[in-house]
């Protein structure tokens, strides 16, 4: 390994249009001695001149400011010089976190909530949340968005079916969803182009920064029409409804369907973690179940996808085009543990599809 | 916590405050017009960019966790959030709800300071800048920073003093040359003479001279007398570089200084912002109603002017909603609109004077109580109640203890409020007066210079100390015969022009010991008639020494309040100084500081033929002084600036005799005494001088320039130059 004195510091670009928040910031990054801060900036415009002329590893960009906010701030540099974009937010109020998601949507690929006082009780943990977040996804390769318009529910093309090479799906009774880096959007593509009258329930393990969950759930549930929960111990899942793993528990599945949620160990230091769930799925459901791995860093799950896959499931991996970071549907991939690869927006039909009654 | 971290709280802690006062302005300014605007769509707009601030706000002092201002930001964001929705009807309830949470936010953050430097235009919260630290042409710059240039720049006054200081010193060093070239001189020939007659002994020659040892003598002062001159360029040299020094540091300190004070300059609308809401919450307390509008907000003023107004002009205004506006039922009962109208208007006057006005159109002063209330407290007999003015009657309002309220309230009563008013603009060098009319209103008339003007002080010297009280507070300087003193009630007292002044010791005001030996009897005392308003008082002290420019210093921490003194200054001498407090002393003089009369000392009085002097000095207050003490001799006087000034004058008028100082620009009192004495009329003028050159050579180039007298300032009494002048004219 290189020395820390000569690899190249993480170069990252603060935009925030309190003043107070910058240097809080700033100080916090740059105590990091992989960090070095190469700009702080307090509107959008100023953002998109300086990505112009000095690209940074990363960009930390504020929500609501002035003249150009930060959705249409990120928008823009995504369309320009597409630059990895994580959200830095004030979660304390779901009403608000709903452009969190929305800015996911035009690229930003994470979301991280905004610093506290020294004295609070969730300093450390925040501290420690940003700057892995900021240093993960520095490596994160992102690409130029042409401007999108928000997908359709695209019929099912047949070929689809014919690589679930002769196996009948018989009922499922449970999807499971797991996802990281870059999920809520995907997640609204495709819960979004679902029917009202899906028959299966859906649980999801999206691995998000603590304090987000609530207002991820809300923003699904307001832009798919669904009813999207958090997933609470014992609940029965019921069709067309969708849960999510709640922070810092194991969400997986008893003998009879219910919602078991434990304070089981961390796997790959990720509680909840996409492995846990597949895990149980295969177990209890085994062909009844599906399992989708979505676009994500590391390789949560890929293992226990093929588990699903060996029980006889149907198994879908994001494919790497649509993927914002292709770790752990990749690893899926090299596993051999998904039936099919599919992008984003094929993903809704399939699950159509493959739980129609017949 | 390192002491880095606590570094960087600190300074977080402080970037808050700047920003914090922002966003809770914009949430005033936007929550004030959305109760004034109507139309919905309006109010949706500013409710959305108050929304805009609480959030801003909320999100800062988590960051510096100050919960409790979050969680009021919060309550706020709800309240906002709500009406940028659906606008429509803001409640009473809520937007009481809302000022109260703003209040109490306020209250958390302290005083705010004022940040931006440039004049504003657009309200705090949408001065968006783009890009870095500089937009356009103005800056951010925190006041502290600012301030502390501003010290450092006045600092560079004392580098003035000095500079001053060192080319007079330089001057005086060249000048001290003349006494010497003219002993040598005297001797030049002699030397040669002599040293010719070591070659060839000329008849004559008196005595045995050792030939080499003289000669090598001479050749000794031969050798001195171009050392000398050598010297004497030289210092000439650096006497003139001084001088040049010494004008270019005047000019630049004095442009910093001037330039230094226009960056003081702050518009009007800095200091009012707080106004609009202490209006509305003191109407609302008191059940009345009341619009405040505000004019000349664009006006820029001194910052520290601003900041000395503000408290009195609070006071004005919880005056007008206390005293001046009626409650509502009773404004319509007189035919006026429910709704009273607070006016302040700030307009630029000529010769750089600012006048700031606090009007209502409420119920006017009630003369009768004023005049009640001013005899209750003794300020005045009964009589005087009847035989006084309207005018006069309103303009007690401004003393301490006088009220119009039946009963003190929190507000109230007290009597206190408006004397602040007018003690604060005096300080300033201003003046306040009143008009009302009852039941159509009443105005407050403040006026002041819009900057603060170059502190200019008397040095003056009382039981073998020096002070410095303020120029702008002295009428004049004079001197006194003992025998002018008259007791009137136990107290000593002058005339002036005509009339009665109350005179005191000011060793005495000031408490001092009285030095041993010093003026008991002295016949004749200066004075310092001091003023404030239409307050007089004569202050006796040892001597008056001379008006300068003066480089005020505040008392510090533990002295925030002294009796009497108000600050110190650094002399050129590098003497600390006190600054005397004249309001204070007048107050002091008016308790009796001074003893009781003492039986005046007998006094010779000259005999007199109205002798006619005249008086060459460039010094004002020496000028002044001379004058007083001649003419209290009973001499007449006539006033020179200059030597030129002063050769002119004897050319063409009929003077006795002449004093004059040495030190003079143009023509100085040796070269005006050589010329006088090569007139062929004015040769025999008797002229004495007097000046602050004291050494032997200084004398003896007096006296061969042909002086009659030569008196040296240091050690100057009055008798001695009364003497030479009697025994001269």
């Amino acid at each position: 390994m290189e020395p820390l004195a000569n690899a190249r510091r993480i170069s990252v670009l603060v935009v925030d249009d309190s003043t107070v928040l910058r240097m809080l910031l700033v100080h916090l990054l740059e105590s990091d001695p992989e960090i070095r801060v190469v700009g702080a900036v307090n509107d959008g415009h100023a953002a998109l001149a300086f990505v112009k002329r000095d690209t940074p590893d990363v960009i930390l960009m504020d929500i609501h400011m002035p003249g150009l906010d930060g959705f249409e701030t990120t928008r823009r540099i995504m369309e320009t010089h597409p630059v990895p974009i994580v959200i830095c937010s004030a979660t304390s109020d779901t009403r608000l976190v709903a452009t969190t998601f929305r800015m996911m949507e035009v690229g930003a690929v994470a979301c991280v909530e905004k610093p506290v006082a020294r004295d609070h009780a969730d300093f450390e943990a925040l501290v420690t949340n940003l700057l892995q977040t900021v240093k993960l996804m520095s490596e994160v390769k992102v690409v130029r968005r042409w401007v999108r318009t928000r997908s359709t529910l695209a019929s099912a093309p047949a070929a689809s079916l014919e690589t679930v090479a002769g196996r009948r799906p018989s009922g499922i009774a449970l999807i499971g969803i797991g996802t990281s880096t870059g999920g809520p959007p995907v997640l609204q593509t495709i819960i979004g182009a679902l029917p009202k009258e899906f028959p299966v329930p859906i649980l999801i393990v999206q691995h998000i920064a603590p304090g987000f969950l609530p207002g991820l759930a809300e923003w699904l549930s307001q832009t798919t029409g669904f009813q999207v929960h958090i997933a609470s111990h014992g609940a029965s899942p019921m069709p067309g409804h969708v849960y999510l793993a709640p922070d810092d528990f194991q969400m997986g599945v008893g003998a009879h369907g219910e919602i078991v949620l434990t304070k089981g160990a961390a796997e790959g230091g990720l509680r909840p973690a996409v492995s846990y769930l597949f895990r149980s799925l295969a177990e209890r459901f085994g062909p009844r179940a599906m399992g989708v791995l979505l676009t994500g860093m590391g390789k949560d799950g890929a293992a226990e996808l093929k588990l699903m896959r060996d029980a006889g499931a149907v198994t879908i991996a994001q494919d790497r085009e649509s993927s914002v970071v292709h770790g752990m549907p990749g690893e899926a991939v090299r596993l051999d543990a998904a039936t099919q690869v599919l992008p984003a927006d094929k993903i809704a039909s399939a699950l159509v599809t493959l739980t129609e009654r017949r | 916590m390192s002491s880095r971290d606590e570094e960087f709280l600190a300074q977080l802690r402080a970037t808050f405050n700047v920003e914090a006062a922002e966003h809770l302005q914009a949430m005033v300014t936007g929550l004030m017009e959305m109760e004034q605007l109507s139309t919905p769509t309006a109010q949706r707009e500013r409710a959305a960019v108050v929304f805009r601030a609480a959030h801003s706000l909320k999100g800062a002092a988590r960051a510096v966790g100050l919960a409790d201002v979050e969680s009021q930001c919060h309550l706020l964001e709800d309240l906002f959030a709500g009406w940028k929705r659906q606008g429509g009807l803001l409640t009473a309830v809520a937007t009481d709800a809302a000022h109260r949470a703003l209040s109490t936010v306020s209250a958390a953050l302290g005083a705010p300071a004022v940040a931006t430097v440039a004049q504003q235009s657009a309200p705090p919260a949408l001065a968006a800048e783009h890009g870095g630290p500089t937009s356009g042409d103005t800056v951010r710059i925190g006041v502290a920073k600012l301030d502390a240039m501003l010290v450092q720049a006045e600092e560079l006054f004392a580098a003035k003093l000095a500079a001053t200081q060192r080319a007079e010193d330089m001057r005086e060093l060249a000048h001290r040359f003349e006494a010497w070239k003219h002993e040598w001189a005297a001797v030049e020939s002699e030397s040669r003479t002599l040293r010719q007659a070591t070659v060839r002994p000329a008849p004559g020659d008196v005595g045995h001279v050792n030939g080499p040892a003289l000669a090598r003598l001479l050749d000794f002062a031969d050798w001195s007398a171009d050392h000398v001159k050598s010297l004497e360029r030289h210092v000439a040299g650096l006497a003139r570089t001084a001088q040049q020094d010494r004008h270019v540091i005047e000019r630049l300190v004095d442009d910093l200084l001037e330039d230094s004070k226009k960056l003081l300059l702050l518009p009007f609308a800095t200091c009012a912002a707080p106004f609009p809401k202490l209006v509305r919450d003191l109407c609302r307390d008191q059940g009345k109603e009341a619009e405040l509008v505000i004019r000349g907000e664009d006006v820029t003023i001194d910052k520290r002017i601003l900041e000395d107004l503000k408290d009195p002009l609070i006071h004005l205004l919880r005056n007008a909603v206390d005293h001046g506006v009626e409650p509502p039922d009773r404004r319509t009962a007189a035919g006026k609109p429910p709704r009273a109208t607070i006016t302040i208007a700030v307009t630029p006057m000529d010769g750089r004077k600012v006048e700031f006005t606090v009007s209502d159109d409420g119920a006017g002063i009630d003369v009768e109580k004023v005049k009640a209330s001013a005899v209750r407290h003794g300020l005045l007999s009964p009589d005087d109640a009847l035989a006084i003015s309207d005018a006069e009657a309103r303009a007690l309002t401004l003393h301490a203890d006088v009220s119009t309220s039946p009963m003190i309230t929190k507000v109230s009563g007290r009597g206190l409020g408006l004397a602040i008013v007018s003690e604060r603009a005096e300080k300033l060098g201003g003046t306040v007066s009143v008009e009302s009319e009852l039941g159509r209103g009443t105005s407050f008339r403040i006026v002041v210079p819009s900057i603060l003007a170059t502190f200019r002080g008397i040095l003056i010297e009382v039981a073998g100390r020096r002070f410095v009280v303020p120029t702008a507070h002295v009428e004049r300087v004079a001197r006194v015969k003992a025998d002018e003193v008259r007791t009137v009630e136990g107290r000593e007292t002058i005339a002036l022009d005509g009339r009665a002044v109350a005179r005191v010791r000011l060793a005495d005001v000031l408490e001092l010991p009285v030095v041993e030996g010093s003026d008991a009897t002295t016949a004749i005392v200066p004075v310092v008639v001091m003023f404030a308003g239409d307050q007089r008082v004569a202050f006796a002290v040892d001597a008056v020494l001379d008006e300068q420019e003066v480089l005020v210093k505040r008392l510090g921490r533990p002295l925030l309040r002294v009796r009497n003194v108000s600050g110190a200054t650094v002399l050129a001498s590098g003497q600390v100084v006190p600054i005397l407090n004249a309001l204070d002393l007048l107050k002091s003089a008016r308790r009796g500081g001074g003893a009781p009369a003492r039986a005046a000392a007998p006094v010779r009085s000259p005999d007199l033929a109205t002798k006619m002097i005249l008086v060459a000095e460039d010094s004002i207050t020496s000028r002044m002084m001379i004058k007083s003490i001649l003419e209290s001799a009973g001499y007449r006087v006539q006033t020179a600036v200059d030597g030129m000034d002063a050769f002119t004058q004897v050319r063409a008028g009929r003077f006795d005799l002449v004093v004059s100082d040495v030190e003079m620009p143009r023509l100085n009192g040796f070269d005006l005494t050589a010329r006088i004495r090569a007139d062929k009329k004015l040769s025999d003028l008797p002229i004495v001088l007097v000046t602050a050159l004291e050494t032997r050579e200084d004398r003896e180039r007096g006296i061969d320039v042909g002086a009659n007298a030569y008196l040296v300032k240091s050690s100057f009494d009055q008798d001695d130059l009364l003497d030479a002048v009697r025994r001269l004219v």
